[in-house]
């Protein structure tokens, strides 16, 4: 497989969008219900404690950095062992992009095309995530590089409009307003979502000038935050925190806020579909590296023929999950966060038993030398 | 490798176009034969048979391509002359070694199927009794059309001459620009019947190497009958043959084939055409008009940008329209809504549909205009605006609004300077329309999406097609949505990788005191 295909700027780039994209379409509200005014507090200190994490994988991956994860994980672990976590993975990733798939599937069905079934929407995004999850890593990171400043211009020029329609009073409760108890269950939820970054371990041999991965984690962490700060701020100026937590979209709606001009009543569709695109970005990662994982476990050459199988199994996995919107909530706000510590801690376990490995190793090796 | 890529020949070592050496020694009658037999029931070819110096010389030659008083005076009268030569030898000697005639570039062959070609290239091939090689004189005069004004890409201030089909003369419009002998241009025949002349122009320092290697293999891989166009060949050295996008650019200005080879791209010319192709491209370059180099960069830099928002407009105007008026009226002021809907009212098609004959009718109306003849050509223009325009309405097939969505996309797509480019944009309107029609704004985004990637995935002769934007080089901004100032465009563009970026050097004036 050909590798070095992504640079350093689009790494950083893709993994802003990655953040932004369904934290702040998907989780806005729940993650204002958990800490209220506190959600600005909770988004840095989960940034701080991904970048921990971050450091970790990114440790993991540069032991062996022209090597693929799959590949290199049966020198760590049990053969056996290795391709079951792996075949967790694929499976992981693939049930990812099909809940990715059907909150958006749902969200866009009740919101524009109430006449659309869901499978209507589910197959043709699942069509486009197929083809681009076929045409490889290279352009879906070049598709987002390019995408990057399109979504910047409209989530700015969303902020600017909506400037005057904010509350500013409300500041002074970012001060004054402060839960312990909020900052702590926020955080328990927001370090999995970003803490997905863990998604490098896979794509490491792919990226250029390795050196710099983690520049540009730290830098797509601290840009990442500093939008989705901006805009969940708008949100606690403009609803406060109850309304936004008795709204299922609460971007949708601060967005339907806009007026300019009294020519343009509604601009919401316009920018949905633009934030659209980075769900659509999200979910062919997902896909991509569930196709890829299964591709690597059975040593294809090319994970090219899997795709569109494997995008229709993404897409009946996602009509099929749940009955609706609030079993999909449900899951999300009372399980989802634990899961993803499980699924995001198995790097953490692979890199200590390295370091275990070679640490006995050495000694080993040590002793020989002695004797 | 992506889904519209071509699919991976076995490369060929041996040149499709060679062809088998035919010797047939130094005896006069069985080479004239072969002339005769070759060029049989093709009486435009003249066999001319005389005696120089006891010697028994064949003239063979294309009448119509050659310039026989030209002949007569600089090369017959000397031969027959008795003062020419004293001797068969001698004779030999001063014409066959020496040259000695008055016209330059005379060749000297003994291949006799080389010598067929050349007859049919317009060169007089004279050979003698007793010495198997072959004078090939080049006098050849051919009717051909003078340099006129550019018909397609016009421009206000700037040059106004525009290629021909007679390869000499656009290569002789390329040298007057570019006086520099890095300047090279390889010649290559394709074509089994038409044997048509295709030049490779580059500069030699400017030009990656690899570059031009690939085309000349690519180019060299073509076995086909005839060229008679430069897109024979562009079709078949794609990338991507599938992809509606075009890969190459053409262009009918020497200025901007003389920019692009500066820039350390490759220009292919192919004789009888008067557009030859630059490559690699990218999709900006389509949206670049000579025009642009020409104005100040304010000017410029305004005209593209319009470009660009056109461009938008040319894809997506009709698809927007549909979206809004069938998915999500909200999106506009009420007023505006209500005059839209009450002009749709009488209307018995869906959004969808009326936009589709509209649109159609315009393509045919389009297509009717440059196929016309110009006596009538007025009368397009009357029925269009009466037919598809007023009436159409008048009678309630078709709204109002559409009809002025549908003329201001036509006008978007003129915009585009690139005629395969806007052309491109002009087909892909219509897969959008229908997604739009079924899903509304979303159906638009996945329209663009399913664009978007595909270009994404181009390239042209390795270069992405979305470059400078996808993969970013921030330098190469420059001249992509704005055209900057020469004086900040100091470094060549980035993604041909020549060696020599550096373009412009502008030494500090010495009369800087002069500021008031």
């Amino acid at each position: 497989m050909k590798t070095a295909q992504i640079s350093q700027n689009q790494l950083l780039l893709f993994l802003i969008l990655y953040f932004y994209s369904t934290l702040i379409g998907f989780a806005a509200g729940h993650l204002i219900h958990l800490s209220q005014y506190d959600s600005v507090i909770v988004l840095w200190i989960s940034g701080l404690v991904v970048w921990v994490y971050a450091y970790f994988t990114i440790k993991l991956a540069n032991r062996r950095p022209n090597e693929f994860f799959v590949h290199y994980g049966k020198e760590i672990f049990p053969y056996w062992i290795h391709i079951l976590v792996m075949g967790f993975y694929s499976l992981s990733f693939l049930h990812s992009s099909a809940f990715v798939l059907r909150e958006y599937e749902d969200f866009i069905v009740q919101t524009y095309l109430s006449e659309t079934p869901n499978w209507a929407v589910g197959g043709i995004l699942g069509m486009v995530v197929a083809i681009t999850a076929r045409l490889g890593i290279k352009t879906l990171f070049r598709t987002a590089q390019g995408l990057f400043f399109l979504i910047l211009i409209a989530d700015l020029s969303n902020s600017i409009f909506i400037g005057k329609e904010l509350k500013w009073d409300r500041w002074m409760a970012f001060i004054t307003n402060h839960s312990g108890h909020g900052i702590f269950t926020g955080s328990y939820t927001v370090i999995p979502f970003l803490g997905e970054i863990f998604i490098l371990v896979f794509i490491f041999p792919y990226l250029t000038q390795k050196s710099k991965t983690l520049k540009s984690v730290s830098w797509a962490i601290v840009l990442g935050i500093l939008l989705i700060t901006v805009n969940l701020v708008f949100l606690l100026l403009l609803f406060g925190p109850n309304l936004t937590n008795h709204l299922t979209y609460p971007m949708l709606e601060m967005v339907r806020y806009i007026r300019i001009a009294d020519f343009i009543e509604n601009l919401d569709p316009f920018l949905i579909s633009i934030w659209s695109t980075t769900v659509y970005l999200k979910i062919s990662i997902m896909f991509y590296l569930s196709v890829l994982i299964l591709a690597q476990i059975f040593r294809l050459k090319d994970h090219r023929p899997l795709t569109f199988s494997l995008a229709a199994a993404m897409v009946a996995l996602s009509l099929q999950m749940s009955g609706g919107t609030a079993a999909l909530t449900s899951y999300y706000t009372k399980s989802w966060a634990t899961y993803a510590y499980f699924v995001e801690g198995i790097p953490i376990v692979y890199l200590l038993m390295d370091t275990l490995k070679r640490f006995i190793k050495k000694r080993s090796a040590k002793k020989e030398e002695i004797s | 490798m992506g889904i519209f890529s071509k699919p991976k020949k076995q490369q060929d070592s041996k040149s499709a176009n060679t062809q088998e050496q035919v010797f047939l020694g130094e005896n006069f009658d069985v080479r004239m034969k072969w002339f005769k037999d070759t060029f049989q029931k093709s009486d435009d070819i003249t066999f001319h048979e005389l005696t120089a110096n006891q010697t028994r010389c064949g003239i063979v030659f294309l009448q119509c391509m050659v310039d026989q008083q030209l002949f007569d005076d600089q090369v017959l009268k000397y031969i027959v002359s008795p003062n020419f030569a004293s001797s068969r030898k001698e004779l030999f000697h001063k014409l066959l070694d020496l040259k000695s005639i008055s016209t330059m570039c005379a060749s000297i062959l003994t291949d006799i199927r080389e010598a067929t070609d050349l007859v049919l290239d317009g060169k007089i091939i004279i050979f003698f009794e007793g010495d198997s090689r072959m004078l090939a004189i080049p006098l050849t005069s051919v009717e051909k059309r003078a340099v006129g004004e550019t018909a397609n890409e016009n421009v206000i201030r700037g040059p106004r001459e525009a290629f021909v089909e007679d390869i000499h003369t656009n290569i002789t419009m390329i040298r007057r620009k570019i006086k520099s002998p890095d300047l090279k241009m390889e010649q290559l025949q394709i074509g089994k019947y038409t044997k048509t002349k295709v030049m490779i122009g580059y500069i030699e320092g400017l030009c990656k190497e690899e570059l031009i290697t690939e085309v000349k293999q690519r180019i060299n891989q073509i076995d086909i009958d005839g060229v008679l166009g430069s897109s024979y060949l562009e079709e078949c050295i794609d990338n991507f043959p599938l992809s509606p996008f075009p890969q190459s650019q053409k262009t009918e200005r020497p200025d901007v084939a003389a920019a692009s080879l500066l820039e350390g791209r490759v220009v292919i010319f192919v004789d009888g055409t008067p557009i030859p192709l630059l490559l690699p491209v990218t999709m900006y370059m389509f949206l670049q008009s000579a025009e642009d180099y020409y104005q100040r960069y304010f000017l410029s830099s305004f005209i593209r940008l319009l470009r660009y928002a056109y461009l938008v407009v040319s894809l997506l105007f009709p698809s927007f329209y549909i979206a809004i008026t069938t998915f999500h009226p909200e999106m506009i002021p009420t007023t505006l809504l209500i005059s839209v809907a009450a002009s749709r009212d009488n209307v018995p098609f869906p959004g969808l549909v009326e936009a589709f004959i509209m649109e159609i009718a315009f393509e045919g109306l389009r297509e009717a205009g440059i196929r016309t003849p110009k006596a009538i050509g007025q009368a397009i223009g009357i029925l269009g605006a009466l037919v598809i325009g007023q009436s159409a309405v008048q009678a309630g097939i078709v709204s109002a609004p559409m009809v002025i969505i549908v003329s201001l996309t036509g006008i978007a797509s003129f915009i585009i300077p690139a005629y395969d480019f806007a052309f491109t944009i002009r087909l892909l309107r219509f897969p959008i329309m229908i997604l739009a029609g079924s899903f509304g704004i979303f159906g638009l985004m996945i329209g663009c999406i399913l664009i978007y990637i595909h270009v994404v995935n181009l390239h042209s002769f390795g270069v992405p097609y979305l470059s400078p934007t996808a993969p970013l080089r921030p330098n190469d901004l420059k001249d992509v949505f704005i055209r900057a100032p020469w004086w900040l465009m100091k470094r060549r563009p980035s993604f041909v990788g020549s060696s020599d970026s550096n373009r412009l050097t502008i030494k500090k004036s010495i009369s800087e005191g002069d500021e008031d």
